[in-house]
């Protein structure tokens, strides 16, 4: 595929000039010469953390040598440093911040040692140019917007494409219109920058033009499929930064480990480069390299893309069906198991003091929202849920009587089968886990709506959508992934008793309710475990 | 009467699903309560990761008492020759030097200093802070659920006018109203719809944030959310008044905003007048039986006032 330049330039011209012509035109200049030229040239005071307080505040059993001092002052309460004495032990000085001169007063027996303040140097953070850079490329999302779908939505787009010029080149073209504003906006701003002296020239210069071609890139690639502005609008002005900002901060992240490293990753590694955040002409060149490269995937892939084409018969449902899977499943571990972050944060005290059943609750909702919104897709979302079907009288009746086998089997196996960590993390979401399948242990009323929102959700949605063994392996990983023979026993019998109930979940519903009430009397109603 | 309940349940239900097939609606409602939790989760999985197992480095290896109960404080022993650099490099919180200790600062660097002066039998042991528990984080999750239910109460209003005035625009509406059916069918259809919708990601929001901050009383919050954002559906009915989306809807859609703010304001300077009514109740507090019980009249009286307005219009 030939790129002809002079079509290039024809095309970069006509929508510069669309958007530049007239009284209105200079509107995007003006705003970029207001929004560049005084953060280039401007100095802004140096930003300092606040000095330490000169006096700490004592309070409790303070020895009369510590109140002599001259920086710490005894009050009744809300101190920074309490003091108490046991009957036995050492003095404790409970706080934060020990000023060296309490210790000298204190370190009277020679067991202490003078402790000195020790940190990591400064981290290598981004300069204003970084901010130059972004603000260079969100001036031009307005333009891109209009670029691609705004010729869609005049029809004009289609007169584009039946001309002798390829989709490439259209692309190629608009991107070169508005990459080339952008990187001189950003140029310019940049060199007025190192002549006010704001900033010192640097390898930073060569990959500062390259951010806003790349995000004119990238936000052509998303409004690529975009009907009008509105809609392109609200693409690019919501993701775009949005993705910006993730690649920058992935950019960064690694680079602290190696510049090269962090330099690798496109478009987020230019953009650090621009910040002047690492030395040596290496991460700027190679971050420029690569987003060049990744420039030109996009525009082939926006090409490709130009043109609508119809989506593949079903795809839509697969997808839908798919995200409402992966949507409950995450909504229910997230319920369950979030609160174990405190846990290897370091406060595993307060895991243990969250009360349950909010969590029970939320991951319940959460399930529950997932697979009403994807019911609602279709025309008959009560079938969907497989409430609507009627279930014949028999397997009503040997609903409770599978939950009385069911309770029996587990409550005689669980014991022998159920997975145990040695990991606090991992034993407390073992625990709430556990506690979501057996939910009445932990609320009775909560706990059943939770098991009749569970049968709708596996034995109605998702066996209708993927048999009674994916709809039963899915019990198994989302419900009892740490208990994966007991979870498989029931979600398989479950899943078989739907079958034969035409699909209708009130048999299912039953059948779990009288096991979880039996399995509850068996146990004592304690969680599992 | 006897037709009404026949014809409510299809009209709610379509009105259901037509609010959860719309995907702007969806990602709005959405993103209140992923992006808080996603935000607070991920600041707590990136502290975990930069916190790792802090480690106290020695010059020589410390006495099998010390290091066990070093390692049972969840630290880590470190032996180097420059623990100064291990301390600068951030390889230990703590460095213990022949005539020098270094610290990095921080709880854990204060409890490996605990744990050395004891085993020295010193005079005196520092201790940090104790960590914040459930009464601490609660607070500031009520803090977060208040502005995350303010910000529901607000699409409320949003969806009261919206869905009357799309339907208007398109109309839906007229349709509607020229059924044989009790006009107020049509308000109260679209009021409990809306509500039952958002309510579900009010509850979401609060017992997300409980289940991971805990809230002092996650029940009585929820019934704050259900007040307001049932509320202020039923101003977002009552102000959009004749409008279409093309036609005066700005002005309705800003009248509603600006009554349900006033009202959150209200809560906020008055507390003890605010916490009898819905939507102040997110600011004032209270059990929030009494705004949830006064939310159905707050909406019977929008219904009627949009019954009233549309059979004129």
């Amino acid at each position: 595929m030939t790129l002809r330049l002079h079509v290039l330039f024809a095309i970069a011209r006509r929508d510069l000039a669309s958007e530049l012509r007239g009284r209105r035109g200079w509107v995007l200049p003006l705003i970029a010469a207001i929004l560049l030229a005084p953060l280039a040239s401007m100095r802004f005071p140096e930003l300092g953390l606040p000095t330490q307080s000169a006096i700490i505040t004592v309070s409790g059993d303070v020895p009369s040598e510590v109140e002599a001092l001259d920086d710490h002052l005894r009050v009744t309460q809300a101190s920074t440093l309490h003091f108490r004495q046991p009957s036995d032990g050492p003095l404790e000085v409970h706080g934060a911040v020990f000023l060296p001169s309490l210790r000298a007063t204190l370190d009277t027996d020679g067991a202490g040692r003078p402790v000195a303040k020790t940190s990591s140097p400064p981290l290598p953070m981004p300069g204003r140019s970084l901010i130059l850079a972004l603000l260079a490329s969100s001036i031009l999302t307005g333009a891109v917007t209009e670029s691609l779908p705004g010729e869609r939505n005049r029809k004009t787009l289609e007169a584009l494409l039946t001309a002798s010029v390829s989709r490439l080149e259209i692309v190629v073209g608009k991107w070169l219109a508005w990459a080339g504003f952008g990187a001189v906006a950003a140029l310019s701003a940049g060199l007025l920058a190192v002549l006010a002296g704001t900033m010192s020239p640097g390898w930073w210069l060569v990959a500062l033009p390259v951010v806003p071609m790349g995000s004119v890139a990238l936000g052509l690639t998303m409004v690529r499929r975009a009907s009008d502005v509105v809609g392109g609008a609200a693409i690019s002005l919501r993701v775009l930064p949005a993705v910006l900002s993730i690649l920058g901060i992935i950019a960064w992240s690694i680079g602290l480990a190696s510049p090269v490293l962090g330099a690798m990753v496109p478009l987020g590694g230019t953009l650090i480069a621009a910040g002047g955040t690492w030395p040596g002409p290496v991460g700027p060149l190679l971050s420029v390299g690569l987003s060049l490269v990744g420039i030109a995937g996009l525009l082939w892939w926006t090409a490709r893309d130009l043109q609508e084409r119809p989506r593949a018969s079903g795809s839509l449902l697969r997808w839908s069906d798919a995200l409402a899977t992966a949507w409950s499943g995450a909504a229910w571990w997230l319920g369950l198991g979030a609160a174990s972050v405190w846990i290897s944060s370091g406060n595993p005290d307060l895991s243990a003091e969250l009360v349950v059943w909010p969590a029970l609750a939320s991951a319940t909702i959460g399930m529950f929202v997932a697979i009403a919104v994807r019911a609602a897709q279709d025309s008959e979302p009560w079938s969907t849920l497989g409430i609507k079907g009627i279930a014949p009288r028999s397997t009503l009746l040997a609903g409770p009587v599978i939950g009385l086998a069911l309770s029996l089997v587990i409550t005689a196996l669980h014991p022998l089968i159920r997975m145990t960590f040695a990991s606090p993390t991992w034993a407390f979401i073992a625990d709430r886990m556990s506690l979501g399948a057996w939910p009445l242990a932990s609320a009775p009323l909560l706990g059943a709506i939770v098991l009749v929102v569970q049968e709708v959700v596996f034995r109605g949605y998702l066996q209708r959508t993927y048999g009674p063994f994916g709809s039963t392996l899915l019990f198994v990983l989302i419900i009892c992934p740490f208990d994966p023979v007991g979870g498989a026993l029931l979600g398989g019998s479950l899943a078989l008793l739907t079958h034969l109930a035409r699909g209708a979940v009130g048999p299912a519903i039953l059948a779990r309710l009288t096991a979880a009430i039996l399995f509850g009397l068996a146990s004592g109603f304690l969680p599992p475990g | 009467m006897r037709h009404v309940l026949p014809a409510l349940l299809p009209l709610l239900g379509s009105h259901l699903q037509r609010l959860l097939r719309e995907g702007m609606a969806r990602r709005a409602l959405g993103f209140p309560a992923v992006l808080s939790v996603v935000v607070l989760l991920g600041t707590i999985a990136v502290v975990s990761v930069i916190r790792g197992t802090p480690g106290v480095a020695f010059e020589d290896p410390p006495d099998p008492a010390l290091a066990a109960m070093i390692a049972d404080a969840g630290l880590r022993v470190v032996v180097s020759d420059d623990v100064e650099s291990e301390v600068a490099e951030g390889n230990a919180v703590f460095g213990v030097g022949q005539d020098q200790w270094y610290s990095r600062g921080g709880r854990a660097a204060v409890d490996a200093e605990r744990l050395i002066r004891t085993s020295r039998n010193a005079r005196w042991v520092p201790h940090p802070p104790p960590l914040p528990g459930v009464a601490q984080t609660a607070a500031q999750g009520a803090v977060i659920t208040s502005m995350l239910i303010a910000i529901y109460a607000l699409y409320g209003v949003v969806f009261g006018a919206g869905m009357i005035a799309r339907d208007r625009d398109d109309g839906t509406l007229e349709v509607e109203l020229t059924l044989a059916l009790p006009k107020a069918i049509h308000g109260l259809s679209r009021w409990l719809a809306a509500t039952l919708v958002i309510g579900f990601w009010v509850a979401l929001a609060t017992l997300l944030t409980a289940s991971l901050l805990g809230l002092p009383d996650a029940a009585a919050i929820v019934r704050h959310g259900l007040a307001g954002s049932g509320t202020a559906v039923a101003i977002g009915l009552a102000s959009v008044g004749r409008s279409g989306i093309k036609t005066g809807f700005a002005a309705s859609l800003a009248a509603g905003l600006t009554m349900t703010t006033a009202l959150l304001g209200l809560g906020y300077l008055l507390p003890t007048i605010g916490q009898w009514l819905p939507v102040a109740s997110l600011a004032a507090g209270g059990s929030g039986w009494v705004p949830l019980l006064g939310t159905p009249v707050a909406a019977a009286v929008a219904i009627a006032l949009f019954t009233w307005r549309s059979a004129r219009a």
